[in-house]
């Protein structure tokens, strides 16, 4: 049995606060009822970024309708909503989120002294029936930001296993 | 003294980022080169003056340390200030790339105070 926290408890506070300080939008963990009742009828990005260190290996997927993403672009290019730049800038800045997050939980929940591989993260569209389900998927952490839900999924795995979606599947050291 | 800055990074948001922070932390910055991985970074440095960079770890063709090393090996570059910017919280990944002769990190997210603290670090003058 692991000695760290759980992995919702290392995740419940990081994206609220990351996005505060990143993009100056809040956001509140909320069921995923709450949030397919404003699910808009939108594609949203989805930006994931895998990581390995020596014993555990696994991926943080995050996911936002792509209005949201445009208005978080604005907000960390200093641009007014709307801003050419900012709307192309939309994918790229939810994998620099997507990145920052997974940093920070893997030092929240491993601690400073582990030592991980973070790989570039990748980035893909997703249509509306997709992650409006998504949001339900098990082991997803909803949020509320805007009024627009934002989704994390956190998987981790021991080496040697293989693959889970789920969260919090192994706690070892990385 | 106005610093030319070399921001490399995969990430054109991440750039455009540290570029508007450099401003609002009132930095004396002269020019702003920009690379998008460790191989274009050091095309720049061949051919430009640079007083401070910036530099990602995770990129893709050349990453951060490799660029780091080829600048280790080269007379000219490997006293050349360079500040690490990622969001990896690694104690012994920093302590390994202050080995590297890294001047400084700085994680992500940070505030233009925070940068403006790491460029006097690394510059030995104040901005204020």
């Amino acid at each position: 049995m692991s000695d760290h926290p759980s992995l919702m408890e290392s995740c419940a506070c990081l994206l609220p606060a990351l996005l505060e300080q990143q993009a100056f939008v809040f956001c509140d963990l909320a069921t995923a009822a709450a949030a397919q009742e404003v699910a808009a009828d939108e594609p949203a990005i989805v930006a994931e970024v895998e990581f390995a260190g020596a014993a555990t290996r696994g991926h943080c997927r995050l996911g936002a309708p792509l209005s949201l993403c445009r208005e978080i672009a604005a907000n960390v290019l200093g641009t007014d909503p709307g801003d050419a730049a900012a709307d192309q800038s939309a994918s790229d800045c939810l994998k620099e989120v997507a990145n920052v997050v997974t940093g920070h939980v893997l030092t929240t929940h491993f601690g400073e002294d582990s030592q991980f591989v973070i790989a570039a993260p990748t980035v893909r569209t997703a249509l509306p029936a997709e992650w409006h389900a998504a949001l339900a998927e098990p082991g997803t952490e909803v949020y509320l930001a805007a009024s627009q839900p934002v989704w994390l999924l956190i998987g981790f795995v021991a080496n040697g296993s293989a693959r889970g979606g789920a969260a919090g599947r192994s706690h070892d050291h990385g | 003294m106005a610093y030319n800055i070399l921001i490399v990074d995969d990430s054109l948001t991440v750039r455009q980022v540290i570029a508007r922070a450099l401003s609002l932390a009132g930095i004396n910055v002269g020019r702003v080169h920009q690379a998008e991985n460790g191989q274009a970074g050091l095309a720049v440095l061949q051919t430009e003056w640079i007083d401070l960079v910036f530099c990602d770890l995770s990129m893709p063709v050349m990453d951060g340390v490799t660029m780091l090393q080829h600048m280790q090996a080269d007379g000219l570059l490997n006293k050349l200030p360079v500040v690490i910017v990622t969001a990896d919280g690694s104690k012994s990944k920093i302590d390994d790339l202050k080995s590297m002769g890294v001047r400084a990190y700085m994680r992500k997210p940070f505030t233009p105070e925070q940068l403006r603290d790491v460029v006097n670090q690394c510059m030995g003058a104040s901005n204020e």
